[in-house]
């Protein structure tokens, strides 16, 4: 028999739902989604403004818990509808890694601190701290800026610092919300480039937030939400 | 003082959601406000020192600062670190880390 741990999922959602507000503000963001990502697998989330991508993203990144549904992440199951199953604070710091629309960037640190802060805040400190920080703004060809404040980077470069720390910890999992869209379109499909890479070379499971249709060629699947709900699975079985 | 420790957390609250978004423990973050608040305090306290220093000998009786009145002055501008940032630790232990996303 082949090792198990090799086939679990990175992510499995089962009948994911969450509603915002209720009565007359009551908003359905997600309705029963079911999806599986498996590891190393890199997959592009695609769908208009207000489909619920950004929901479907921060219920898998334990930000935003669902109404109901099921949420496992290699396997553990880690959200029960509104319920956590795990320390959500941890599973987070141990195993996901988040980038957005904005570096996000701790303004009055350098780069290199921004990425120390990361690996602080899962008990890795000192030398090796240092040591992997400097290796992560390497690997990312920003090395020779690490000791600048973000303000004096570029809106690539400080997108780079903001990979840089969503990988100090290994993460298993790595969602991305928009992380192209302040850049331009070559370098916006580099960074598409290295999460694939990383999702490869790592194991990681990465799952992002896109609009932009010019690398979608880059990802190993894409998937659809409309108002809501995934798309494509329909279209897969249902004949035209 | 309570106040410009409260504003100086407000001023952080979204990168203090970013540190929860990243699984920080609360224990880190309440830390760090008081790392700030004693920070403060030394300085005031260094002031107020050295402003002692030269305006005492111009008040019309002696005032003579003892060693002993020094180190009560110390605790007490601990205690109202801790009492000021009090407002700021409960606004940064409630922040949910979605504010980020905000
Ligand atoms: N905190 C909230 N309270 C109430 N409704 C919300 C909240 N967040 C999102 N919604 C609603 O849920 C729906 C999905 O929002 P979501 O942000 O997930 O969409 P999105 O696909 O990420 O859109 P965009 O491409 O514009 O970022 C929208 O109708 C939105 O108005
Ligand atoms: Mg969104």
């Amino acid at each position: 028999m082949t090792d198990p741990a090799n086939n679990t999922p990175a992510i499995e959602m089962q009948g994911v739902t969450k509603v915002y507000g209720s009565g007359n503000t009551r908003v359905i963001a997600i309705k029963d989604i079911d999806l599986t990502i498996g590891k190393g697998e890199v997959v592009a989330l695609l769908g208009p403004s207000g489909s619920g991508k950004s929901t479907l993203l921060s219920a898998i990144g334990l930000i935003n818990p669902p109404t109901a549904g099921r949420i496992m992440i290699n396997g553990t199951p880690v959200m029960d509808g509104p319920n956590e199953m795990v320390n959500i604070r941890r599973y987070r710091r141990e195993h996901i890694g988040f980038i957005f629309q904005k570096s996000n960037l701790i303004p009055f640190l350098t780069a290199i601190e921004n990425v120390l802060v990361a690996l602080a805040i899962a008990g890795t400190t000192g030398r090796p701290a240092k040591k992997r920080a400097t290796h992560l703004l390497e690997s990312l060809g920003i090395s020779d800026r690490a000791n600048n404040l973000p303000s004096a980077l570029s809106g690539g470069q400080q997108q780079r610092v903001a990979i840089a720390r969503a990988l100090a910890n290994n993460p298993s999992l790595l969602l991305a919300d928009e992380p192209t869209a302040a850049l331009d379109g070559k370098l916006g499909r580099q960074v598409m480039e290295l999460f694939r890479d990383l999702g490869h070379t790592s194991g990681a499971g990465v799952l992002v937030v896109t609009h932009d249709q010019r690398a979608l060629d880059v990802f190993d699947r894409t998937i659809h939400l409309e108002d809501g709900v995934l798309t494509n699975q329909h279209e897969a079985s249902t004949a035209h | 003082m309570a106040l410009i420790l409260y504003t100086l957390t407000l001023e952080k609250i979204h990168d203090i959601a970013l540190l929860k978004l990243m699984g920080a423990k609360n224990s880190m973050i309440l830390g760090l406000v008081l790392q700030e608040s004693f920070f403060l305090g030394a300085i005031a306290y260094g002031i107020a020192y050295f402003l002692g220093d030269l305006v005492f000998p111009f008040f019309p009786r002696r005032v003579i600062v003892t060693n002993d009145m020094l180190i009560w002055l110390a605790l007490a501008v601990v205690a109202l670190c801790i009492a000021g940032s009090s407002l700021g630790i409960w606004k940064a232990i409630r922040v949910e880390p979605n504010e980020v996303l905000a």
